[in-house]
């Protein structure tokens, strides 16, 4: 009986402990995230794109199976065989990289 | 090549203040659209390019000026050494600096006032000598994305919480998009920087170089496409993570492609390199040469941060300790107050672990990135 209560004790010290060592964490995750690390934001999807994205599958609580499904429907790029122009001055740079390549 | 001014034949220096060219000499300033260089073909697509090396790291900078500056911008060696003349692609345009070296100085100087953890020697380190414009290269593109997503989320059943699996596949065009040109910045870096806002740009005109460093796009084709997508990427999977209506979301697994549409313009951006050593490592704080934002992360005195923490801890065990003994005296023990308050501060712990863990690590990683082997892939380049 004894034992059992000595137990419960040190579980309960235990998880008071753990609490108290998570808030701290997080209060010195907040010190050094106010202090030390700046600027950690970048531009966001609708920065760079007026309308919203366009769904091709949105589906919830998917069967394990879902996950082959949408990725052999999505595994090829569907751009492929686009043509472009490419800008001189990455061309030249294709152009500088093969002699490395000959090197290596 | 540098042009000399018309009324002294001294240097001209481009001041982001007065948005003029100035001489130091004679103190005529003019405008870059009127300044001419006479040797210059308007209509060529080349410009004149002084390359130095650093044959320490590999990097190369570009100036307008006979002389470098004695040290590395990028690894903070002195083995800075004049390498070539090299006729370079004249980029489509450039934003020139709006914030000077003083402005970014004292942004830069701001972040240590009231600041209990960064070491007071870096500011001391903060002067012109440690600063260095560079015009860094960008390629502003247009592109159609598409992207497949495998997330997995926790979801409170009852008591229990459940793993759930979530199916998401979309697409999107961007317009727009900054793309770091140059392979030796880390793009994890430079897409911090971010805002830059193209309405101020010019077409391109190297009297805006004067005065300041720039490189040129080092990547190919491909180089560019891996950037676009990893970019369209993070972006992209920050926004879906958010379509799903669960605890602890994860990308599981993703695959996406992208298609970069003709003619992507080439830019030159201004960025101020703050590079200093603390405790023999090199750090290099970026500020963005247009709007001021000041990116990187300082490392900080480790005693101080210690005591800090230690201090919490004691605090907060000392208001836990209030909390369970004012219960306790209280009699209330056995009554569901207690239980409630014991879960509280259960649901409150696991809360600050996951939100302080993950804070911590990505605080980590940034210091890292600060760091100059991080922020700064130093493959030899290629000579010629
Ligand atoms: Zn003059
Ligand atoms: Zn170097």
């Amino acid at each position: 009986m004894d034992e059992q209560i000595f137990m419960m004790y040190t579980v309960f010290i235990g998880m008071l402990v753990f609490t108290g060592i998570a808030i701290t964490m997080f209060v010195v995750y907040k010190i050094l995230n106010r202090f030390s690390n700046f600027g950690d934001s970048s531009c966001k999807l609708d920065d760079y794109s007026p309308r919203a994205i366009h769904y091709l599958r949105d589906m919830d609580d998917v069967p394990s199976t879902e996950k082959r499904l949408l990725f052999s429907a999505y595994g090829e790029n569907p751009y492929d065989g686009r043509q472009h122009t490419i800008p001189e001055q990455l061309l030249k740079n294709s152009k500088m990289d093969e002699p490395d390549q000959e090197m290596e | 090549m540098a042009v000399l001014c018309s009324n002294c034949a001294g240097k001209l220096i481009f001041n982001p203040a007065t948005q003029r060219l100035e001489c130091a000499t004679c103190g005529s300033s003019f405008r870059p659209e009127d300044v001419e260089d006479k040797n210059a073909d308007l209509h060529s697509k080349y410009y004149d390019t002084r390359v130095y090396v650093c044959s320490h790291c590999g990097a190369e900078v570009i100036t307008s000026d006979t002389e470098a500056s004695s040290f590395c911008v990028y690894c903070g060696n002195p083995a800075i050494v004049f390498d070539r003349i090299s006729k370079e692609y004249k980029p489509d345009g450039l934003i020139p600096f709006q914030v000077t070296k003083e402005e970014a100085i004292k942004n830069i100087k701001t972040r240590f006032l009231k600041n209990p953890i960064i070491p007071k020697e870096i500011m001391g380190k903060c002067v012109p000598e440690n600063i260095r414009g560079i015009y860094v290269p960008y390629w502003i593109i247009n592109a159609d994305y598409t992207e497949a997503d495998y997330l997995s989320g926790k979801v409170k059943r009852g008591k229990h919480t459940e793993t759930r699996y979530y199916s998401r596949a979309g697409e999107i065009a961007v317009k727009n998009v900054p793309i770091d040109g140059s392979n030796i910045l880390n793009d994890d870096i430079s897409r911090k920087l971010e805002p830059f806002y193209l309405e101020d740009s010019k077409t391109f005109d190297e009297d805006y170089l004067n005065g300041f460093y720039s490189n040129t796009s080092d990547m190919n084709y491909f180089d560019l496409k891996k950037s676009a997508a990893y970019r369209c990427h993070k972006m992209y999977a920050d926004e879906i993570v958010k379509t799903v209506k669960a605890k602890d979301v994860k990308i599981v697994d993703s695959i996406y492609w992208v298609d970069v549409h003709d003619d992507p313009i080439y830019m030159m951006f201004p960025v101020w390199f703050f590079t200093f050593k603390y405790e023999d490592k090199p750090y290099t704080i970026l500020v963005n040469g247009q709007s001021g934002k000041v990116v990187g992360t300082m490392p900080w005195q480790k005693k101080r941060v210690v005591a800090i923490t230690l201090a919490t801890f004691i605090l907060v065990m000392a208001l836990i300790a209030v909390i369970i003994t004012g219960l306790i005296q209280n009699w209330l023990l056995l009554s569901s107050i207690f239980v409630y308050a014991l879960a509280g501060i259960t649901v409150l712990g696991s809360y600050s672990f996951t939100r302080g863990f993950v804070g911590l690590k990505r605080i980590h990683k940034n210091l890292r990135l600060t760091q100059s082997e991080d922020i700064f892939k130093f493959v030899k380049k290629r000579q010629g």
